[in-house]
């Protein structure tokens, strides 16, 4: 199976939900496993891009490019950023899923700190969310002001 | 007086009510930006009205949840060891986005008091 769906999308919590219904009508056939981690991930990708992205000279909406071959998907999610303080949390978060073996214990250490004081927004949870449950290969492009995360993941079976 | 359920969007969450058992039932998919303004006001209610009882939170017919649903659950799954309520969670064995989503949980809720997080 070979696919790719590239649509610009109107930050808006509601086109969320129409993203995931695509992307399950364009994984049809695959495992319900294999299509519900995608949904998590694009899903996350999307709720960030929505929630800190901004529009400027270089992006004005959020891009969304979903690709399956074969047993591989990709997907890629755009934005605008500006250079600040959450930008540098950002990178740092991805940093340390970079360069840690154990992506399960980033989530659950994640999850402590929650547990510890719930009262604190769980900011990051998303992206360890990605890498650790949905096992998804996790990197990110800064060009320009134009943010790309881009999730891939090789499933063993369709 | 009963303890009331709740439904925004295509979210839900049911109460049943057996003497001293409740049951909290979640369905359908928590996706709303901000889930914590519904449920932690919600669960700080629910919390007064389970002195004495014991309850199942059922995840197992949950479609979907972001990760902005994860902070309220752990709060209120905190709120009731603390509060000396005997609770059980629930999730599906069957469903392999539970067994990643809530296996974490059940790692960190082993060092709480009064909670058992199983897979049925």
């Amino acid at each position: 199976m070979e696919t790719k769906m590239q649509i610009e999308i109107t930050p808006m919590w509601s086109v969320i939900a129409e993203v995931k219904e695509k992307i399950r009508i364009f994984m049809e056939g695959m495992s319900q496993g294999n299509i519900d981690f995608t949904i998590i991930v694009a899903s996350e990708l999307l709720e960030n891009a929505i929630k800190y992205g901004i529009a400027n000279d270089k992006i004005g909406s959020v891009g969304f490019v979903f690709e399956i071959a074969g047993k591989s998907v990709l997907v890629k999610v755009s934005n605008g950023v500006n250079d600040n303080e959450n930008l540098e949390k950002f990178k740092a978060v991805m940093e340390k899923i970079k360069t840690t073996e154990n992506k399960e214990g980033l989530y659950i250490a994640r999850l402590l700190e929650i547990m510890d004081d719930p009262s604190k927004p769980g900011s990051s949870l998303g992206l360890y969310r990605i890498v650790s449950e949905s096992k998804f290969e996790l990197e990110y492009e800064l060009d320009n002001h134009v943010l790309s995360m881009i999730a891939t993941r090789e499933f063993k079976e369709n | 007086m009963a303890i009331a359920g709740i439904k925004v969007d295509n979210f839900e969450i049911k109460i049943t009510e057996q003497l001293d058992k409740v049951k909290v039932q979640w369905l359908g998919r928590s996706e709303s930006r901000n889930p914590a303004e519904i449920l932690n006001p919600y669960f700080d209610n629910m919390i007064n009205q389970l002195n004495g009882k014991s309850i199942t939170i059922d995840y197992t017919l949950l479609e979907f949840m972001n990760s902005s649903t994860v902070p309220p659950i752990i709060k209120f799954i905190k709120a009731c060891s603390l509060g000396g309520i005997n609770t059980v969670v629930n999730y599906s064995k069957d469903l392999e986005w539970q067994n990643a989503s809530f296996k974490p949980l059940q790692t960190i809720c082993m060092m709480l008091k009064n909670i058992t997080v199983s897979a049925v």
